[in-house]
């Protein structure tokens, strides 16, 4: 299992999406909504454009299947704004019910501690949290009461296992909410960027030359995982993903995995 | 047979967005912009932020007034709100608030198309300050 961390905002784009109010939206799973890097944008970044014997082998060819499987990458933490402490690492029960799901079916160790279901209007954190204000985990404009100590557990196992000896950075910041509020900020958490195209003359905005882009922002960690041992290629700490690469964005670091 | 949502949502926007379709040629184009960047707006500040932004706008008597007046009519028919739209947004609970986002994001989509095909106001010919 690999988690990658967004340094920057991600655009895995979808091409023009006519059933979105963004212009150029972000890749999203279909039955959940939750935005995704798709397996096959891993798998290109990693090949890295070689079509030697070897990569043919690893990532397939025409000719022959692959003998490394990848997946998708699944939002883990998502980075919201947050009154105190700057921003909360949000996940809910469904992400973290996945998560296990997944390690069951790769044999690995599955998270032990209990998945608690918060309330609609409730975010439970661990104890030394930094996003409490006033008993509120005050997120963009929703206010949820907190309830400190109810995510103790967790955030200590997840603070490990993705971050390692990073922990501290995410474990004053995570919250776990309601599957309905993780849903709302996946879609309303998300960067908008404005792009226009100026007339050379003018250098005024060209008539119907404004859109506007989705990213997923900085911060945002995925899970997803190889099938397969030995590949050098997984190792990469870095790696750069999804569309605008030329504008910064897109660039993962690997974190933790097993 | 019932109909889905979506059609539902086409239905209205269309009717609404139409009813705009002989007014003045400055209000028409002014909320046609709206129609574009309006959902941008929810995105980036929250419902409450745009719909106070529009309501402050709508304030006065200037084309543009009446066509922000618009903009926050044809959300509270929308969203089935009677009465003053940001009072009922203020006042409603947090899963009440979440789903109205959500409603206004999805119904917007045909909003803006209707912007383009029946107003014929593309995206950022109206700029807004």
């Amino acid at each position: 299992m690999i988690f990658w961390q967004a340094l920057t905002p991600v655009h895995p784009g979808t091409g023009q999406d006519s059933s979105s109010v963004i212009d150029l939206p972000v890749a999203r799973e279909a039955a959940t909504g939750f935005p995704v890097i798709p397996a096959s944008s891993l798998k290109g970044v990693l090949r890295d454009g070689r079509d030697d014997e070897q990569s043919n082998r690893l990532f397939g060819s025409l000719e022959n299947a692959a003998e490394l499987t990848l997946t998708d990458a699944r939002l883990l933490l998502l980075p919201v704004r947050s009154y105190a402490g700057t921003f909360a690492f949000l996940t809910c029960p469904l992400v973290l019910e996945r998560l296990k799901r997944d390690q069951k079916a790769l044999g690995l160790p599955e998270l032990k501690a209990p998945i608690p279901n918060p309330g609609q209007t409730e975010a439970l954190v661990p104890k030394n949290t930094q996003i409490v204000h006033a008993n509120q985990v005050i997120l963009e404009d929703i206010d949820l009461s907190a309830t400190v100590g109810g995510a103790e557990a967790l955030a200590q196992e997840l603070g490990q296992l993705v971050f390692g000896a990073e922990s501290s950075y995410f474990v004053g910041r995570f919250a776990l909410v309601s599957n309905e509020v993780f849903d709302y900020f996946c879609e309303m958490g998300l960067e908008v960027i404005a792009r226009v195209r100026l007339e050379n003359e003018s250098k005024t905005v060209a008539n119907g030359a404004l859109w506007y882009e989705e990213a997923i922002p900085a911060e945002t960690v995925f899970s997803s995982f190889a099938i397969g041992n030995g590949f050098e290629e997984l190792n990469r700490p870095y790696i750069q993903i999804g569309g605008q690469a030329s504008v910064g964005r897109g660039l993962l670091r690997r974190l933790g995995g097993e | 047979m019932s109909q889905t949502r979506s059609q539902k949502d086409m239905q209205q926007a269309l009717e609404l967005v139409s009813s705009l379709e002989r007014a003045d040629p400055e209000v028409k184009r002014i909320y046609g912009g709206l129609c574009h960047s309006f959902p941008v707006m929810v995105l980036q500040s929250g419902l409450c932020q745009a719909v106070a932004f529009s309501a402050d706008k709508a304030s006065g008597d200037g084309k543009r007034a009446q066509a922000h007046q618009h903009l926050l009519e044809h959300l509270g028919e929308m969203l089935g709100v009677r009465g003053k739209l940001l009072e009922a947004l203020q006042s409603a609970p947090t899963p009440l608030y979440m789903h109205h986002t959500r409603r206004v994001l999805e119904a917007w989509v045909y909003f803006k198309r209707f912007a383009v095909s029946v107003l014929e106001v593309q995206a950022g010919e109206d700029h807004e300050k």
